[in-house]
């Protein structure tokens, strides 16, 4: 067995490293992404960096060769979004790593290449249209209809927790095709929705830590061509590429975050020094570590069974599970050690501009979002412990 | 990067659950529970087939495969709770006698001892020093030279396997700081009394009177031994213990989905399952930094600040995962779950005992380097 990385892997995860902190995120970038409206991204410079990504071949990298991509591996592609997620930058993981790929390979050729070149150029992203005000865990119980129209389909409903669509050019969206609500899950079809179309509106949420939005969809008319895959058959494209998003959503580099800015205010910061001293300290920081050491071989593990050809499903939920805890754990024992200055969202003082004081308001969602922990930990116990339902 | 196990250790690793499995009948395992719970036929069995002496070298005639394959059967031994205290003794005793002598003065004098230990003809344990890195440690071994020779004075508590070792080596204080030394426990000025540890197994309270010692390393030197003995025990602390807990679950799974209650199976209440997932994630994030510590130690060898950090992390992991695993393990179970006469309460005893002995994570917490 071996667990450190491979040269190869190394060498590209020093690579990225460095790509992302010298050329991505550089400071009127990191300026941008602390405005409120451009938390997720969609400024001015954000865009400036997308289309650099995409010139630079970063986005294509992780699509597979046979669509034209660099076939990077799973374990790769782990390690591109952990560099990446690591630096702050929102890196398009959507396009880049998971909805892009399925576009690629179920969208109709009539919109499919031109969709895809965008994206692989880094000039679209997309956002996700799933959750509904009554359809969050229970997904297979959402409402937003798509009616058979002549040409096309005219869809009428509304998502929330549609994050980035404010400056999305395209919304992937799960809508009920079939009108017999009890088939749940069974009747479900996935379109592209372009969001200049007429009807289609959004609207921010305000959340306690990051930004996202409601979108409304009133009379929506799309082309057949903007059916993706096949018809009622939505849901295993919806499922299809969970496993990797989940551990994007955790990976060791965003988790280990606050326990690296810690560490370099410890060592560096006249501030803090001191406390290098206290045995509670160092107690808190080797706990942090021992527990960040299991959630880097954790995400490791699940990328490669995922490379070699396994589902990674049961992996991917166990380390979502674990990770999005500790991220949450990490934010009140880094807090501790930090005080009352880990507490300053401005003014002089601030640690890692801001950086901490967020990591509390922004990281609650991580334990519910990108699916609640209950329903994980439901994977593990009935798909890897076949525990009856 | 790569998490699949190898040919050969597929094979072994069939080889060593077949004789666990075997030696691990309920009835067999009453018998040896109040016995002392060590199984002579069970240690002659792994003997037969060259299992004792896996990871020493061939030229004493040992199998000299690496760590990362002897950490596959230590899980076997932690899957069954097997009677038999292999981290004690071929990883405390034999491996690190091993490691810590080779190009050294004491490298001639071991070589013997070596060889009927690869064989299981003799048996040996280590009585380390305290995990805990107090300033005073409150009972300790004095060694003394007079003329050539050594002696030990002093006693040592909760020794693994002494009251049926052929041999120890112990830490003393000297002269010259600390020193290791091999006793040869038959020799005269060594009692050994026998004790009880809380999973059924023998140890022994060593009191020595002026007991007759060969040097093996003395000062820096004893300390590298003592961080080496630390560094492949831990390790193997953590194979054993995925074991365990891996089995633990799987036990609660099965009888979680078999017993029923308020007209279904106890599995299908959430806080019942949810209390099982909670247990394999914790014993997926022992395996995997157990599999980190076992690599390192095979690549890097016992020495590398990287192994040994590993193994300090993986030990911390399975002091929690033990806890919490064989705690809510025996939750699902209630009352079956401690009655004799279903398997569970040995791996939860096993359990406790694996977590403190050698270093809980109080206990190893600050000895983690982060600055």
């Amino acid at each position: 067995m071996q667990t450190d990385l491979s040269p190869e892997h190394l060498d590209f995860q020093q690579s990225v490293r460095a790509y992302m902190a010298q050329s991505i995120m550089t400071p009127d970038f990191s300026a941008e992404l602390q405005r409120p409206e451009f938390n997720h991204g969609g400024g001015p410079v954000y865009w400036q960096k997308m289309r650099q990504l995409g010139a630079d071949g970063w986005i294509r990298l992780s699509w597979p060769k046979e669509l034209g991509g660099g076939g990077a591996d799973a374990v790769q592609q782990y390690l591109l979004v952990n560099e990446a997620k690591r630096a702050g930058v929102p890196w398009p993981s959507l396009s880049a790593n998971s909805i892009g790929p399925v576009l690629a390979n179920h969208a109709q050729p009539a919109i499919r290449d031109r969709v895809v070149r965008e994206i692989l150029d880094g000039e679209s992203y997309l956002a996700i249209g799933y959750s509904e005000p009554s359809a969050g865990s229970d997904l297979a119980n959402l409402r937003t209809r798509a009616e058979k129209v002549d040409g096309g389909w005219c869809i009428n409903g509304q998502k929330i927790w549609t994050s980035c669509a404010n400056f999305s050019q395209y919304i992937w969206l799960a809508a009920r095709t079939d009108p017999d609500p009890s088939l749940r899950h069974k009747g479900l079809s996935v379109f592209l929705v372009p969001t200049d179309t007429p009807g289609y509106s959004c609207t921010p949420i305000h959340t306690m830590g990051v930004g996202t939005n409601a979108t409304y969809y009133q009379d929506v008319f799309v082309p057949d061509t903007h059916l993706v895959g096949e018809l009622h058959r939505g849901w295993p494209l919806i499922t299809g590429q969970l496993n990797l998003e989940r551990l994007a959503l955790v990976s060791h580099g965003h988790v280990a975050r606050i326990y690296d800015e810690t560490l370099e205010l410890l060592l560096g910061d006249e501030r803090f020094r001191h406390l290098l001293d206290e045995p509670w300290v160092r107690r808190s920081m080797a706990e942090a570590k021992v527990k960040l050491e299991a959630l880097k071989l954790m995400c490791f593990r699940a990328a490669w069974i995922i490379q070699e050809g396994g589902s990674g499903m049961v992996e991917a939920s166990a380390t979502k599970v674990f990770g999005s805890e500790l991220y949450v754990e990490l934010g009140r024992s880094m807090g501790e050690i930090l005080g009352t200055a880990s507490l300053l969202s401005d003014g002089p003082e601030v640690l890692a501009e801001g950086y901490v004081e967020r990591w509390y308001r922004r990281g609650t969602v991580h334990t519910f979002g990108g699916g609640a922990n209950e329903l994980q930990r439901n994977i593990v116990a009935q798909a890897g412990l076949k525990l009856p339902r | 990067m790569n998490f699949s196990l190898t040919d050969t250790q597929i094979e072994i690793r069939e080889l060593a659950t077949r004789i666990f499995r075997d030696h691990t009948t309920q009835e067999r395992l009453r018998q040896l529970d109040r016995t002392g719970y060590f199984d002579e036929e069970l240690w002659r069995s792994l003997a037969s087939v060259g299992l004792l002496g896996l990871a020493l070298d061939e030229a004493h005639g040992g199998m000299g495969m690496d760590f990362e394959t002897l950490a596959v059967v230590l899980q076997e031994c932690g899957r069954f709770v097997a009677p038999v205290p292999l981290v004690a003794t071929l990883v405390s005793g034999a491996l690190t006698l091993q490691c810590c002598t080779k190009d050294s003065d004491a490298q001639a004098l071991v070589a013997p001892l070596l060889k009927r230990l690869a064989s299981g003809e003799a048996l040996m344990t280590a009585a380390l020093p305290a995990a805990k890195r107090t300033a005073k440690n409150a009972q300790g071994v004095t060694a003394v030279q007079v003329n050539r020779n050594w002696t030990l004075s002093g006693i040592r508590s909760a020794v693994p396997c002494a009251d049926k070792a052929d041999h120890a080596w112990v830490s003393a204080s000297c002269a010259d700081g600390m020193g290791i030394f091999l006793l040869d426990l038959h020799a005269t000025g060594v009692a050994v009394e026998r004790q009880t540890l809380t999973s059924g197994e023998y140890a022994g309270r060593l009191v020595l009177n002026h007991a007759p010692a060969d040097l093996l390393a003395v000062g820096q030197q004893a300390l590298d031994w003592v961080a080496t003995a630390e560094t492949l025990t831990w390790a193997a602390q953590a194979a054993w213990a995925t074991g365990a807990c891996a089995e633990m679950v799987l036990m609660g799974s099965t009888y979680t989905t078999e017993r029923v209650q308020f007209g279904k199976p106890i599995a299908t209440f959430q806080a019942v399952a949810h209390q099982l997932a909670d247990a394999c994630i914790d014993t997926e994030c022992l395996r995997a930094v157990s599999i980190q510590a076992s690599c390192r130690l095979s690549t890097e060898g016992y020495m590398p600040a990287s192994a040994r950090e590993a193994a300090l992390v993986a030990k911390v992991w399975a002091a929690d995962a033990l806890h919490r695993v064989s705690h809510k393990v025996q939750q699902v179970h209630g009352g079956a779950g401690v009655d004799r006469d279903y398997p569970l309460f040995r791996y939860a005893m096993a359990a406790k005992q694996a977590e403190v002995m050698y270093g809980g994570r109080e206990t190893l917490l600050p000895r983690l380097e982060v600055f």
